[in-house]
C-alpha cells in the first residue's frame, strides 16, 4: 500500500519547516521500505502517528492510501484501516490491563481475523524471542512498562498489516532488548511484504531506514 | 469467540452491580405499575362491555323539569328539535331514543283465577316505545306481527313489585311471580278514529332499565298511524328521551343535565361519579407507573453513561486495533436487553398471577373477567420496552461515536 502526505502541516502548533520534514512536503512512503522518524520532544511524533491512523484531524494537507484520501473516510473505514492494512505500537501502548498478556494478543488477533492455525506456536516464539515467555499468562497490569512494550510489539507484529507503524517503541527497553525487537519486527515486515514507520527520539543506529525524516 | 469473553472482561472491568441495582428494583415495580394499570382498564372495558354483568353503559331516561309555569301552560316541558340534537351529539351519549308514546285510547283486561279468588283489573293504558337497542331483554320475542292479534308487551320490574308488596297485601290478594304473570291472559283494547280493536297482551317479561309500559316501535307507529287522532298525530313533540351513556362520562353528562335543566334519575349517576373516580385512579396508577419507569431508565443510561467514561481508554484502545464501534453499541445494547428482559418477564408472570388471583376473587361476587391477561398489556410492555431500548441505543450510539471521532487537540 502507498502513502502519500500531500502538505501535511499540523494546526495545533508551531512547527519547523526543514528539508527533510514531513510537515510541509510532498512525501510518498511505499511498501515494503523501512522509514524512520526522528524527532525531539514535542515536535509531533505523537500527532503524524495519530493523523496516520484517523485519531486526529487537526491537521491541513491530505494523506492518501492507495489514492484514497483520508477525507473521504467513514469511521467504517477507518476501522477496516486499522484492523486489515496498518498495526502501531502506540506510545502509551494501548494494552489491557486486566486481561493477560496471551488474551491481549489473541484479542488483538481476533479483531483483524488473522489467521488462527498456527497463532499459539507463533506466540510463544514470539514471547520466547522477547524474553517474556514466563510472563505470557500474567495480567498486563503486573509488567514493568519495558515489559509491556515488548507485548504491545507482538500483538503489533501478529496482525494482519500493511504498514508497521511504531511510536517510541524501544523508550523503556536496553540495547540488547532493542536490538532483539527490532531485528523482529524487520523479520515479520518482509514476510509480510509490509513497509515500516518509526518514530523515535533517538537515532537508534541499529535502524537501518530507506529514508529519514527529522520533525 | 473468545474475543466476546475477553471483550465483556474489558468493558465490565468498571461494571459496580449495586449501582445499577435501584435502577433495576424501580424499573420492575415501574414496569408492573404500567402493565396493572392498561390490564385494568380493560378489564372494565371488558365489565362494561358484558351486558351480563349490567356494568355496561349508563341507560339513563332524560325529560324536562315540571314547574309551575309548565303547569300554567306556559312553558313547554318538550324538547325542541335543536334540543335534541344537542343531546344525540354529546360526546358523552353513546346512542339516544326518544320515547313515542300512544295517540290513541287503549284499555287493559286482567282476568285472575287463582284459586277460590277471582278478581278483573280494568285500567287505562299509557304505552310508550323505543328502540329495540335500548331493550334490556332478549329481543327474540320482541316482534310484532300485522297479521296476529298479539302484542308484545314488556312491563316494569316495579309495577309488578307495587302490585306485590303493596297493592296485593293491602287487598287480600295473592302475590303473584314474574313468570306467572307472563302465563296471563290479558287483553288490550284500543279505540280511535271510530275504530277499535282488541289485542291479546303478551308480556314477554320486565324492565329494570325502563319504568314504562313498552310495546315495540313498529306497532306503535302502526297503531298511532291507524287509531290515533289527527290532531295528535300532528304533534311530533318528544317528551322523554333513553339514552346510553359513556360510562365513564356520567359525571360531564350530569353537568350537561345541570346546565339546561333536564331531569334524570340521580342515583345511577352516582354510579357514573364512582366509574369515573375508578378511571381517574387508573389513570394515576399508570402515570406514576410510566414515571417511575422513566426515572428507572434514566437511571440505567446514567449508568451506562458512567460505565462508557470510566471504560473510555478502554473503549478508545479497542476502536484504535479495528474493533468497530458499531459492535460496541450493539455490546452495550445486549447488556441493556439482558437487564430488562428479565424485568419484563418477571413484571408479565406477576401480571398473569394478579389477574388468575383477581378473576376469582371477583368471581365469588359474581363479577367475571378473562382469567388470562389481555394481548394488549402484553403489546403495551413491549412497546414500553421498544422504546425505552431505542432511547437507549440512540444514547450509547451518540456516545460511542464522541469516543470515536478523530480528536483535536494535541495528545
Amino acid at each position: 500500500m502507498k502513502l502519500t502526505f500531500n502538505n501535511i502541516t499540523p494546526l495545533s502548533f508551531e512547527y519547523n519547516r526543514k528539508e527533510d520534514s514531513i510537515w510541509g512536503f510532498n512525501n510518498t512512503l511505499e511498501s515494503p521500505g523501512v522509514y524512520k522518524i526522528i524527532a525531539s520532544s514535542g515536535s509531533g511524533k505523537s500527532t503524524l502517528i495519530g493523523i496516520l491512523s484517523g485519531l486526529r484531524s487537526d491537521y491541513a494537507g491530505t494523506i492518501e492510501f492507495d489514492h484514497k484520501s483520508s477525507s473521504e473516510f467513514t469511521s467504517k473505514d477507518w476501522s477496516a484501516l486499522r484492523s486489515q492494512k496498518i498495526s502501531l505500537v502506540y506510545q502509551d501502548l494501548r494494552l489491557f490491563p486486566n486481561l493477560t498478556v496471551r488474551e491481549n494478543i489473541l484479542l488483538s488477533q481476533e479483531i483483524t481475523g488473522a489467521d488462527n492455525n498456527t497463532i499459539q506456536s507463533e506466540l510463544e516464539a514470539f514471547a520466547s524471542g522477547m524474553q517474556i515467555s514466563n510472563q505470557l499468562d500474567k495480567l498486563v497490569k503486573h509488567l514493568s512498562f519495558g515489559q509491556m512494550q515488548r507485548v504491545a510489539i507482538i500483538r503489533a507484529m501478529m496482525r494482519n498489516y500493511e504498514w508497521l507503524i511504531l511510536d517510541e517503541p524501544f523508550s523503556h527497553l536496553d540495547q540488547t532488548n532493542a536490538t532483539i525487537a527490532w531485528e523482529l519486527i524487520l523479520q515479520q515486515a518482509k514476510k509480510r511484504n509490509a513497509g515500516i514507520i518509526i518514530a523515535c527520539l533517538d537515532p537508534y543506529d541499529f535502524i537501518k531506514a530507506d529514508e529519514i525524516f527529522h520533525l | 469467540m473468545q474475543s466476546n469473553k475477553q471483550i465483556q472482561k474489558i468493558l465490565s472491568a468498571n461494571h459496580k452491580p449495586f449501582q445499577i441495582g435501584l435502577a433495576v428494583v424501580g424499573c420492575l415495580i415501574g414496569f408492573f405499575l404500567i402493565l396493572v394499570s392498561v390490564q385494568s382498564i380493560l378489564n372494565f372495558k371488558f365489565l362494561f362491555n358484558d351486558s351480563k354483568q349490567g356494568i355496561g353503559s349508563q341507560y339513563l331516561v332524560i325529560n324536562k323539569k315540571v314547574n309551575l309555569f309548565s303547569t300554567l301552560n306556559i312553558s313547554k316541558t318538550t324538547f325542541s328539535k335543536d334540543e335534541i340534537e344537542q343531546i344525540s351529539t354529546h360526546p358523552s351519549i353513546q346512542k339516544f331514543s326518544a320515547f313515542v308514546g300512544n295517540k290513541f285510547e287503549a284499555e287493559a283486561y286482567l282476568e285472575m283465577n287463582e284459586g277460590p279468588r277471582q278478581a278483573r283489573l280494568r285500567t287505562e293504558l299509557f304505552l310508550e316505545s323505543v328502540d329495540d337497542e335500548f331493550i334490556d331483554i332478549e329481543l327474540n320475542k320482541w316482534k310484532w306481527d300485522s297479521s296476529t292479534n298479539e302484542i308484545p308487551v314488556i312491563l316494569p320490574t316495579d309495577f309488578i313489585n307495587l302490585y306485590n308488596f303493596t297493592y296485593a297485601p293491602s287487598r287480600g290478594l295473592p302475590q303473584i311471580s314474574k313468570n306467572t304473570v307472563k302465563l296471563f291472559g290479558f287483553s288490550i283494547t284500543i279505540r280511535g278514529n271510530n275504530t277499535q280493536n282488541t289485542f291479546k297482551g303478551n308480556i314477554i317479561g320486565f324492565s329494570d332499565r325502563i319504568s314504562s309500559m313498552l310495546v315495540p316501535k313498529r306497532f306503535m307507529d302502526y297503531a298511532n298511524n291507524k287509531y290515533g287522532l289527527a290532531a295528535l298525530n300532528a304533534d311530533n313533540s318528544t317528551y322523554r328521551i333513553i339514552t346510553a351513556v359513556k360510562p365513564n362520562e356520567l359525571s360531564n353528562f350530569q353537568a350537561f343535565l345541570m346546565e339546561n335543566n333536564y331531569e334524570t334519575n340521580q342515583e345511577l349517576l352516582k354510579n357514573g361519579k364512582f366509574v369515573g373516580l375508578m378511571y381517574l385512579f387508573i389513570s394515576v396508577i399508570f402515570i406514576i407507573g410510566l414515571i417511575i419507569t422513566v426515572n428507572a431508565f434514566t437511571g440505567f443510561i446514567l449508568y451506562f453513561h458512567l460505565l462508557i467514561y470510566r471504560s473510555r481508554n478502554e473503549i478508545d484502545s479497542l476502536l484504535r486495533l479495528g474493533y468497530m464501534h458499531s459492535k460496541l453499541v450493539l455490546n452495550y445494547l445486549f447488556r441493556i436487553v439482558l437487564i430488562i428482559l428479565p424485568l419484563v418477564v418477571i413484571a408479565l408472570g406477576g401480571l398473569i398471577y394478579s389477574q388468575k388471583f383477581l378473576s376469582n376473587l371477583l368471581f365469588k361476587y359474581n363479577f367475571e373477567i378473562p382469567a388470562n391477561i389481555h394481548l394488549l398489556s402484553v403489546l403495551a410492555m413491549l412497546a414500553v420496552t421498544a422504546i425505552l431500548i431505542i432511547v437507549f441505543f440512540i444514547q450509547i450510539r451518540t456516545e460511542i461515536f464522541k469516543i470515536a471521532l478523530p480528536r483535536k487537540e494535541r495528545d
